[in-house]
């Protein structure tokens, strides 16, 4: 992994910030000790869901997602970039970003460039359909600032999309203020709905986290 | 922030106005738009290598056109 920023996380039992570390560039073995220390809370959900009956259909989709596979699909390519954040020495959250597919959907800047966030996730021992009592919250925050921030630096003024997973969109659409474009649609046979951040919204998104 | 480095690009006329066109259009400065042709152009010759086909589809049409690059 490369050098750090120094961020804060919300530590939900004190509520409190507590110091943490964001980095770039994962490496492998980044990423599969990340999987690793999740992997016990993700085994533990999906026997829960098997022994209520729970059509797979209904799992969340992240239950799936296989974050060596998916390092191995994106290495050494220059339009995947990937981030996580470290505290307590664990892995709380990993994202990957995508700046060469994606075009601006909506507004003034439909077909102008952004950055896709390909994947985005907390460690389940942060996230309430895993654990009754979360450890750490604003990872989800964290790491939108750092896609506008990127987008910025590619001059694509802060726009960002992505596809939510279906338990995230209240995040998206009420915390982050993106606009809810609406399930699959043109560039995505995907069911999930698509979320987008203009230059606008994105300047906003900025202003009221400096505030 | 990695590391810079500086180069020339030579160009025909027809070659800049198009560079122009899709910087005024993207909104983009040139080398901002030369990053995305080069992150684009890894992505596509990479699954080509993999033996994938280029395919472009109209969803509205209910067209499909297959870019062969040989």
């Amino acid at each position: 992994m490369s050098a750090f920023t120094s961020i804060k996380l919300f530590h939900h039992d004190s509520s409190s910030l507590k110091p943490a570390e964001l980095y770039a560039d994962l490496s492998k073995l980044d990423v599969t000790t990340a999987e690793l220390s999740w992997q016990p809370y993700i085994e533990k959900k999906i026997k829960s869901l098997e022994s209520a009956g729970t059509s797979q259909d209904d799992w969340p989709e992240h239950l799936h997602w296989d974050w060596s596979q998916l390092r191995r699909d994106t290495q050494s390519k220059l339009a995947h970039q990937w981030y996580g954040i470290k505290c307590d020495g664990k892995w709380q959250g990993l994202m990957v970003l995508e700046t060469a597919l994606h075009r601006a959907r909506i507004g003034a800047d439909k077909g102008k460039h952004l950055v896709y966030i390909n994947y985005l996730a907390s460690a389940p021992w942060n996230l309430a359909e895993f654990v009754e009592a979360p450890v750490y919250g604003l990872i989800g925050t964290i790491f939108v600032r750092v896609a506008i921030e990127l987008s910025f630096n590619l001059e694509f003024k802060g726009r960002i999309g992505l596809h939510a997973l279906t338990q995230s969109e209240g995040f998206y659409r009420d915390i982050c203020g993106m606009t809810d474009v609406g399930p699959g649609q043109e560039y995505s046979q995907s069911k999930l709905r698509y979320f987008e951040m203009t230059k606008d919204q994105a300047e906003d998104f900025v202003r009221e986290e400096k505030q | 922030m990695a590391i810079k480095k500086q180069m020339t690009l030579n160009l025909t006329d027809a070659e800049m106005n198009v560079l122009e066109l899709l910087c005024e259009k993207k909104e983009l400065s040139k080398t901002a738009l030369i990053r995305q042709a080069i992150k684009l152009y890894q992505l596509v010759d990479d699954r080509m290598e993999n033996g994938d086909k280029l395919i472009f589809e109209n969803i509205k049409k209910k067209e499909k056109l297959e870019l062969k690059v040989l």
